[in-house]
């Protein structure tokens, strides 16, 4: 019986060993190389001695070719992302209420639809989007990107709201009404401050969303000025020069902003997820 | 039809109304370009060209064996994950459960720009480390095989730390007490998984399967990113073949019947989970 004991302990111990590093390294490998010198990428060695900040001194002064507008991209991916929350919530808020609180006709169809657009791949709706956003003239702008990117994030928030509200008693609506308070009273000075920690989700998970896509604003988007720091450091991908230390510096400070917001929002993020997994 | 006026609601009025905003854009920018999108391509053989490309049949395997293969294994993954995490007290799982999380956390193309240069055939650290143990190097991003083990493990390391939060997630709301009498009864580990986690997270752990299937059905950018098709278009998976039609070919309306092949059986999918799940909520 200890032996087992022994064992299982030692078992977990090295799973999880593994499992730590397998789960860390890509992560760790990519600091490594943004500190490395150029000289030295292609040298590999598990650990950096000598810690270089050239890297980052290029890509902040946006001293190389494929970081020239660094700046630039990075604050379009700021300024798409931003705009996609401020969208998603605009939506959200609304559609979460009425699901949440109001009887009316084809409230079951709309929350079918719903769901259905957020289990769809988005991805296979590319290329209709595409010529869409072509006839209307619209490629190359960063509102097209904004407008998909609201689509997809909707369901999945309006569906967040809901479920957070239905913890709100629908009593405090009734006796509001009773009161004498309109339905829209309701909605801004009761409604919405309590489910204030059900936005904060919906808004940290439109911006990881927007801080991720690649797809629509690749496809949509081709002026160097205009594209996104994701697709800019796609871009990095298909050239044959192999700055790999800069790359990896780039994809690094990208990383930053989304690490720091999982951590700010964590509470609020598994809340939300936990909801959606224990209410399945 | 006409509705009497006593019929008139005032929260039927208004939630509707309520709703409009994410009906319209639906409406404009998912319904509307889908319905062009199926009359344009009725309007050509573009289908016939499509499935008489040998390119679509290999894409159709690939994403086949790409979902079979990656799905599974994190689905499994993260079930054991979201236990260990449960279950045990020492300090290496509270290290473990503070970074799990990360891969999750990383953008993909910050990843993918990782990973890509640790599978480098020459210069990659895993490489390296293959040939520090005595074994040979694999050629990983320049042959079919060692290009799919590259999508699916790298599959693998991003969403595993979702799914396993929903587990997690859903083995806290496991009656306690429940584990508490099996373990006076004396049952070992396995038969507490079987008699009680397994039934209480069975429904989860296929719906979780199915939905993920679903979406990776139509994952575009790591197979994108990652292969880009290569080596020699033998890696294209459904998603990205179209794209290339589309986009790299200039042939729109051949990505366009690829996509809308694949529409109408996803949506069969989803409309079986939404059936299946639906009523369980």
């Amino acid at each position: 019986m200890m032996l087992r004991r022994t064992l299982l302990v030692v078992l977990v111990h090295l799973a999880c060993i593994l499992l730590i590093v397998w789960i860390i390294f890509p992560i760790y490998w990519m600091i490594m190389v943004s500190l490395k010198t150029s000289e030295e990428v292609f040298n590999p060695h598990y650990i950096v001695t000598n810690p270089s900040p050239e890297s980052y001194v290029t890509v902040l002064t946006q001293g190389y070719f494929r970081v020239m507008y660094f700046w630039r991209q990075l604050l379009n991916s700021v300024y798409v992302a931003a705009l996609t929350v401020l969208f998603t919530l605009l939506v959200s808020i609304f559609a979460g209420y009425a699901l949440s609180r109001l009887r009316f006709r084809g409230k079951t169809a709309i929350s079918t639809l719903t769901l259905g657009t957020y289990i769809f791949p988005y991805a296979f709706l590319s290329i209709p989007y595409f010529i869409l956003m072509t006839m209307l003239n619209m490629l190359n702008t960063h509102i097209s990107v904004i407008i998909a990117q609201t689509i997809f994030v909707s369901p999945y928030a309006i569906w967040l709201i809901w479920e957070y509200s239905r913890s709100i008693p629908i009593e405090i609506d009734e006796s509001a009404l009773i009161d004498g308070a309109g339905r829209a009273t309701i909605f801004f000075r009761m409604f919405l401050p309590l489910s204030l920690p059900a936005l904060a989700a919906v808004g940290a998970y439109a911006f990881l969303f927007s801080w991720n896509q690649y797809l629509y604003p690749f496809m949509l988007l081709s002026s160097e000025t205009d594209l996104t720091l994701p697709v800019a450091m796609g871009f990095f991908l298909v050239t044959d020069e192999a700055p790999w230390n800069i790359f990896m510096a780039t994809a690094t400070i990208y990383s930053v902003p989304p690490i720091i917001f999982y951590h700010l929002f964590k509470r609020y993020l598994i809340a939300g997820l936990a909801a959606a997994a224990v209410k399945r | 039809m006409s509705y009497k006026s006593s019929n008139f609601n005032p929260t039927n009025f208004l939630g509707l109304v309520f709703s409009l905003p994410f009906l319209i854009i639906f409406a404009a920018f998912v319904v509307y370009p889908l319905l062009y999108s199926a009359f344009v391509v009725s309007s050509g053989d573009y289908l016939s060209r499509v499935m008489n490309d040998p390119l679509f049949w290999r894409s159709l395997t690939n994403t086949l064996i790409y979902v079979g293969l990656a799905v599974n294994i994190k689905m499994f993954l993260a079930l054991v994950l979201s236990g260990l995490l449960t279950f045990t007290q020492f300090r290496i799982v509270k290290v473990m459960s503070y970074l799990y999380l990360l891969p999750w956390a990383v953008p993909i193309i910050a990843g993918v720009i990782s990973y890509r240069w640790m599978l480098q055939k020459e210069w990659g650290i895993v490489n390296k480390f293959l040939s520090d143990v005595g074994l040979q190097p694999v050629n990983w991003l320049g042959s079919y095989e060692g290009a799919m083990v590259a999508l699916i493990s790298f599959h693998v390391w991003k969403w595993t730390p979702l799914w396993t939060l929903t587990f997690y997630a859903a083995r806290q709301g496991i009656d306690p007490s429940l584990y508490e009498v099996a373990k006076i009864d004396g049952a070992s580990r396995l038969k507490e998984f079987l008699y009680i986690t397994w039934p209480q997270l069975k429904y989860l752990y296929i719906f979780n399967t199915m939905l993920s299937t679903i979406w990776v059905t139509g994952e575009f950018d790591i197979p994108y990113l990652l292969t880009r098709g290569e080596p020699g278009e033998t890696t294209h998976m459904l998603s990205t073949l179209g794209f290339r039609y589309a986009f790299v070919l200039l042939r729109i309306r051949e990505g366009l019947s690829l996509y809308l092949l694949v529409i109408p059986v996803l949506l069969i999918f989803i409309i079986m989970l939404l059936r299946v799940f639906g009523g369980r909520r």
